[in-house]
Order: structure tokens, then sequence, then C-alpha cells
């Protein structure tokens, strides 16, 4: 390293060795003030996530969101890889959400790799959430009842 | 799930062998005795040289997986060891005493127990957080499905953030490739990683100047801060974002003050990979060129800006890929900043935004005293006459913070709710770049071997 900066004299040393002291006594400080906090948040992480089990993990954007954990595993059942996926689900009130935003972002995610489309032309399966897909006026190939407000209708093969 | 954690840091070990071989080509290292001594930074500089690397070979088409990953690491292995080879200066060994060693050391014992109490908790964290799961772990499970960027998902309106590029979300779908199959909750391992990697980073590179003790309490300052496990843990970029581009300022500043092979190299690597995890990354990465170009000496000036057109050359193809796929930012419009009468019209936005990211920044809940630590080191600085490496971390500072406040002003989205959802992210690039400089304001050359350390330790 070239060493481009003047030697410094002493009492400039003296103001640089106190500043150097305050500085490391202040990121102590913090340390002092944060670390305490942090490590009670890291164990209680830790109990709360370590008690799930592989199943409960996979499926808790879902839950936390109020949906059942075995929703998108029936779904995804239903799907074939590169499925083009319209979502028949009204924009109602979520809580303070809207439930077709709601389920749609959860369903981009966890159907992967099958995806969403906007339009239904371009759809090859219509996943409907308290909506009739008879109102579509398509012809489906096959439809199937995953329960009362649930069904995933075949338009085309992906 | 042992052998998917043993499959992820599979992965992580070859891009530590990559980053192996990058030392040697980013001139960090000319001898083995300083690639053994810079050991600690080659793993940050790994997983930014992968992470670049398939974010580029995404956009053609090319996935890296468990064959590509493998064959890179060992070209550039290869690549480096025969650059080792030929030799070169190697810079004069230190045989000073040490007497802050010790403590220094025992201090990042203390971060090393505080990230294995993280890795602990992120092996067994879910996606849980909206932005984790809808937005970074959409885009990631997307990529390790299709390999590379593909319509509708990186296209279509309907999915979130199509702007944001590729860094984080190609690692975790090589950790993917790796394990066989996207897990969401091992994914958080790979934020581990990083957040490991810019420890031995940081600590090597603040020991070129630094003294040993002060670098160790800002390292562990920022380690124990609640917001930094609080917002790795939810997969969002924006802790990554900061410790790339904080390491980058660090090299950039360092550089600066005492010149020292391979430290701009070091800084293009971790700005070109901070610009290419967020589109924030890009005003950081540039405000730091543009900064140090206007208080470099004129000898460096050439230097910097080839290192400014290598990260232009780097971010330009995801750009051009956006373009040519008709995709416009959704959170920016850059041409309400043209406007005088939008400008004047929503000025309350830059208040308003000002007065929210100033609160967020200052929020001892989040960040402790990291703020009040990069601002009186800011002063020392100044104080101590050590004008050019201080006007570099000041003025990189305000910059990038009006660049967030312009940010807020264009954007076409709702302040408030905007604001909500991330005031407190945005500025922790802020928060800890500022706060990984003071170590590098208040050293000088060869403090940290006088007082301490040695690359390495």
């Amino acid at each position: 390293l070239g060493s481009r900066e003047r030697a410094p004299g002493t009492r400039s040393r003296l103001i640089a060795w106190a500043a150097v002291a305050a500085a490391t006594v202040l990121a102590l400080v913090s340390v002092l003030q944060s670390s305490r906090v942090t490590w009670h948040r890291l164990g209680t992480d830790y109990r709360r996530f370590s008690a799930l089990v592989p199943g409960q993990r996979e499926s808790a954007a879902s839950e936390a969101a109020g949906f059942p954990a075995s929703l998108f595993d029936l779904l995804s059942l239903q799907l074939r890889p590169h499925d083009r996926i319209y979502f028949q689900i009204p924009h109602t009130p979520y809580g303070t959400l809207d439930l077709h935003d709601t389920l749609a972002a959860l369903g981009r995610y966890y159907l992967l790799p099958a995806v969403e489309v906007t339009r239904l032309d371009r759809a090859t399966v219509v996943v409907s959430y308290e909506a009739d897909p008879g109102r579509l006026g398509r012809r489906f190939r096959s439809q199937i009842e995953l329960g009362n407000s649930l069904r995933v209708s075949r338009l085309a093969e992906p | 799930v042992t052998a998917s954690i043993l499959a992820l840091v599979l992965a992580n070990v070859l891009m530590l062998g990559l980053g192996v071989g990058l030392l040697p080509l980013l001139r960090l290292a000319a001898t083995p005795r300083e690639l053994v001594q810079r050991l600690p930074i080659a793993y940050a500089a790994g997983l930014a040289g992968t992470g670049i690397a398939s974010a580029e070979l995404a956009l053609v088409g090319i996935p890296v997986g468990i064959v590509a990953l493998p064959l890179l690491m060992l070209v550039v292995l290869a690549l480096g060891l025969r650059r080792l080879g030929r030799g070169g200066a190697a810079e004069p060994e230190d045989t000073r005493r040490r007497p802050w060693a010790l403590p220094a050391l025992a201090l990042l014992a203390v971060a090393a127990v505080f990230l294995a109490n993280a890795a602990r908790v992120l092996a067994v964290k879910p996606l849980l957080e909206n932005d984790g799961w809808a937005l970074w772990g959409l885009r990631a499970r997307a990529l390790y499905e299709f390999g590379h960027p593909t319509a509708p998902v990186f296209t279509d309106a309907v999915y979130p953030a199509l702007q944001y590029p590729l860094f984080l979300p190609e690692l975790e779908a090589i950790d993917a490739h790796f394990m066989r199959g996207f897990d969401g909750t091992l994914i958080h391992l790979q934020l581990l990683g990083l957040a490991v990697a810019f420890v031995g980073a940081a600590w090597t590179l603040l020991a070129r100047r630094a003294p040993s003790l002060l670098a160790a309490a800002t390292l562990l300052a920022i380690v124990t801060a609640p917001s930094f496990f609080g917002q790795l843990g939810t997969n969002s970029a924006d802790v990554p974002l900061a410790m790339l581009i904080g390491l980058g300022v660090t090299a950039l500043a360092t550089w600066l003050a005492d010149g020292g092979a391979g430290l701009l190299p070091v800084a293009t690597l971790f700005l070109s990979a901070g610009a290419m995890t967020k589109n924030e990354g890009e005003l950081f990465a540039g405000a730091a060129y543009v900064v140090a170009l206007l208080v470099a000496r004129r000898a460096q000036r050439r230097p910097l800006l080839v290192a400014t057109g290598v990260s232009l050359a780097l971010v330009l193809p995801w750009h051009l890929w956006l373009l040519a796929h008709g995709i416009t930012a959704t959170t920016f419009a850059l041409s309400h900043l043209l406007h005088p009468h939008y400008l004047t019209s929503h000025w309350y936005r830059v208040t308003s935004a000002q007065d929210q990211l100033l609160d967020q920044i200052w929020r001892h809940a989040s960040w402790t005293l990291l703020p009040f630590l990069a601002v009186a080191g800011a002063a020392a600085a100044v104080l101590l006459r050590r004008y050019r490496v201080a006007a570099f971390g000041i003025a990189w500072i305000l910059v990038s913070f009006a660049g967030l406040l312009c940010v807020y002003w264009a954007s076409p989205l709702p302040l408030h709710p905007n604001l909500f959802n991330s005031a407190d992210r945005t500025i922790d690039t802020l928060v800890i770049g500022g706060a990984l400089l003071v170590p590098v304001l208040l050293g000088r050359p060869g403090a940290g071997y006088e007082e301490g350390s040695t690359p390495g330790t």
C-alpha cells in the first residue's frame, strides 16, 4: 500500500487515537444495547419455526394469508407443468386486502411451473374460487370440484 | 433435509472456489502467501462473481446449475492460479507487535456466535413475509424451474417488480438446482452465506487501513443490530444489497485514500453485484463512482472511469433485456423528473419521504447507534483533516440519500403506502455502508497492520 498521507505529528496522533477510541466505544455501546434484543429475537424465532413440520413450513405463506395448508397442494395435483392459469376469483375485500389479488399472488408462487395469465383465451386451465366457471361461457374438457367454492376447469393441454 | 443442506453447502464451496480464483485475477493476491492471507474475502468475491455470471448467462438462456457452476469454478480457479504462479510483488510482511489483535479477534468470535445462532433460525424459517415469497422467492423459483427469465413471470405486469435484476434470485436458483428442488426454508441459508461472506470480506478489506479493534467492533455492531438478521430472514434483497454496496464503497474509499493493488477491481466487483441486486443498487453504485471521480487524484481518474465502464457494461444487458421485452419501471418514472410542473406540484413527496427515511435511519430499535457512529466517524475524519476520504464518505451518503428522495418524488405509486412498505428497508445501504466506512475514515495507511491485524487473521 502506498503511504500517501503525511506522517502525523504527536498531537495529531493523539487526536486520531482519541477519535478511534471514541468510535470504538460507540460501536461497543451499540453492540451492548442491541445484542440482547437480537439474541432474544433469534431464540424466539427458532422456537417458533423449529416447531413446524416441513409441510407446515411449505404452506406457511398460504396459512398466514388465511388459506388452508392443503389448498395449493390440491390445486397442484390438478395442474400440469407449464399450465397457464386464469384465476376466476371475485375482487371482493379480504380483510384489508383483495381476495382475487391475494389468492392469485399465492397461486403464482405455489403453482409454479404453472403460470398465471390474465386473458382467458390464453389459459389452459381456469381456477375458480367463489365463482361459477359456467359464467365464462367456455366449453371445458374436464372439471373437478375441490370443495364448495374451489373448482379447476381444463380448457386445453399446455 | 440434511442432504439438501449438504447440497447447498457444496454449491457454496464451489462459489468459494470461484472466489479463490478471482483474487489473483482481481490483483488482490499476487503470491500464494497473499492468497492465503486474503482468503476471507474469497467467499464474498465468489458469491458476487457467481451471481453476476449467472445473471448474465440467464439472459442468453444458459442456466447455472450442477454442471455449469463447477465448470465456471474450474475455469476461474485455473486462470487465477495460473496468474498467481507468475508471482508478482508481494506486500512486505508485517512483523510489528499487534496489541489489539486478541480483543479484535474476540469480538469477531462473538460475531461468529451470532451468525451460528442465526444459522439455526434460518435453517427452519419458512418464506413468510410477502416480498420474500411473492417477489424474490417467486423469481428464484421461476429461474430454477425455467432456467432463464421467461414470459409471463418476468414480462407480464401481473407479476411483481419486473424491473428488479436477477443477482439474488439466481444465487437461490443455483442452490435449488443443487438441492434438486426449490426449498423455501433452506433457501434462507444462502442469505446466511452472504452474511458470513460479508463479515469475512469486510474484515479483510478494513484490515488494510483500519485499527483492528474499531473494525471488529463496527462489524459486530452491524451484525447485532436488530434489523440486520430481522430483515435478512425475510428473503428481501435489501440487506444483501447493503452488504454488497457496503463492501464496494469500503474498497473504493480505501483505494481513494491509499491506492493499493486490487482494491479498485474488488470495489468494481461488489458495486456491480449491488447494482445487479436491486435497482436502488444502481443508484448507490452510481453515486459511489460519481463522487469518487470528483474527489479522486488526477492519476486515479482514468482507472476509475474504466471501473465505471465495467460496471455499466455488466448492468447493461439486463436493461437491454427489459427494453427488448417492453418492460418499463413500475416504481420509478424518470420522465417525471423532467417536468417542472410535476416537480413543484409534488414537492410534498420529497418532504414526506425525507421525514420518513430519516425517522427510519435514526430508529434505535432498528439500527441502535450505527447512524450515530457513521456521523461521528465522518465528523472526526474532517477534524483529522482526512479530507479526501471524508469527502467521499459524506458525499456518497448525501448523494445516495438525495437519489432515494428523487425516486420517491418521481414514483407513480401512492406515496404513503410506498413509504410504509419500503422506507425501513431502502435506508439499509446508507446505514450499513455509512457505518462500514467509519474504520476507513479513521484509519490510516498501515494502521491495521500496526494495531493488530493482518489480512486474513
